[in-house]
């Protein structure tokens, strides 16, 4: 694989772009990995009582909304900020995806899906008693996410 | 909403003014009586339709194909049918069409907002008083629940998958007791592990468990649980 950096002084923001003659297995993990490697360093800030916290994304689990907040789940805590739930989605890496019309769940910390075809499909995250709830009309597009990140022949 | 109350109020105007013409036998060809609990009626599905409720729907409409039957042709069928079959229809459309999701949410402030999608629940909430009172009967459902110096709670879970977090609460100096109730679903209450809590289970054929561990400093209030589980999973989650 050949690989060219270009310079070009006049662009506003940074991007990447890869030219390829098909999607391959190692083309995805190549985008993964360079979406992965920029999305670990960006934060989201969210309060707890009165104190403002600045959340790394890799610790969040899930996303609820509240009333006019959003909930945002780590393992073991609950932060709130006043963000909608589509601006969130339309900020977050891919990682993380809308499951339902007030979920939004990083996928990286899913570690079972329990499917229920009449109803809500129950997540259940890694390092975590937490639970949140796919709906019938979300759960294919969270299962193509998870079977991109399986390991294939 | 002050439009319902406009509307309301011109239904039941309508209704009466229906039943006076209906004694004084003005129009006698014309069941003004009839027409006015349609009218009422069809109010009341109007209400339903907006919050989608089924049950809310289909069940004045049997009524109304009641007060027809002549008209519709199905006098020969007993009323009683056919308010069982509107019943039915709405609970199937419910478990067809119903949201997955019924969320109640408390806000530290004491303001409510309740989000009903399909699933019956209702939430009693008094931050004054230091009380709060949850439940679900079916659905999935999630309750956050924020009292300041909690007192009193009660949790109730029929046959649903529901989940209810205490992040933010405080206990009252006094102490507080919170019955929880599971019948036949699934039920998981997240309790911060800081504070002191003090479980009493009362187990039919199901399953309680708890999972991490509470505080031991003898200073702070005691939180009691009172947990009365029947043939469902109920688990307690200290973290």
């Amino acid at each position: 694989m050949k690989i060219n950096i270009d310079v070009d002084d006049s662009l506003e923001n940074d991007f990447i772009t890869i030219h390829c003659r098909e999607i391959t297995d190692e083309i995805i993990e190549l985008q993964r990995s360079l979406s992965g490697r920029n999305s670990n360093s960006l934060r989201i800030s969210a309060f707890q009582d009165d104190v403002e916290y600045f959340l790394e994304l890799k610790t969040i689990i899930f996303m609820e909304s509240e009333g006019n907040y959003i909930l945002i789940h780590t393992s073991k805590d609950i932060y709130r900020t006043r963000q909608k739930l589509y601006e969130l989605e339309d900020i977050l890496p891919r990682d993380f995806i809308r499951v339902s019309k007030s979920t939004i769940v990083n996928t990286l910390m899913i570690s079972s899906i329990k499917k229920n075809i009449t109803g809500a499909s129950e997540i259940s995250f890694g390092n975590s008693n937490k639970h949140a709830f796919a709906s019938r009309n979300y759960i294919k597009a969270l299962i193509e996410i998870m079977n991109e990140k399986r390991l294939k022949r | 909403m002050k439009w319902k109350k406009v509307v309301a109020g011109l239904v039941i105007i309508l209704f009466a003014v229906a039943l006076l013409l209906d004694k004084m036998m003005i129009l006698p060809d014309i069941s003004m009586i009839k027409i006015a609990i349609s009218a009422v009626l069809v109010f009341i599905i109007g209400c339903a339709l907006r919050k989608l409720v089924f049950i809310g729907i289909t069940f004045p409409l049997g009524l109304i194909a009641c007060l027809f039957s002549s008209e519709l042709g199905i006098d020969h069928v007993n009323p009683v049918i056919i308010i069982i079959v509107s019943i039915l229809i709405g609970i199937g459309l419910t478990l067809i069409f119903g949201r997955p999701f019924s969320r109640i949410c408390c806000s530290r402030s004491g303001e409510k907002s309740d989000k009903h999608f399909g699933s019956a629940s209702r939430v009693e909430y008094s931050e004054a008083e230091g009380t709060f009172k949850v439940d679900n009967n079916f659905g999935e459902k999630t309750d956050y629940v924020y009292v300041k110096n909690l007192k009193k709670g009660r949790i109730d879970n029929a046959m649903g998958n529901y989940m209810v977090y205490l992040n933010g609460t405080t206990i009252d100096p006094s102490g507080a007791l919170i019955e929880i109730d599971n019948g036949l679903g699934s039920l998981k209450v997240y309790i911060p592990k800081e504070l002191r809590v003090s479980v009493k289970t009362k187990n039919g054929l199901g399953t309680i468990h708890t999972h991490g561990s509470c505080s031991k400093d003898e200073t702070l209030p005691l939180l009691t649980l009172k947990v009365e589980n029947g043939l469902g999973a109920t688990d307690l989650f200290f973290e």
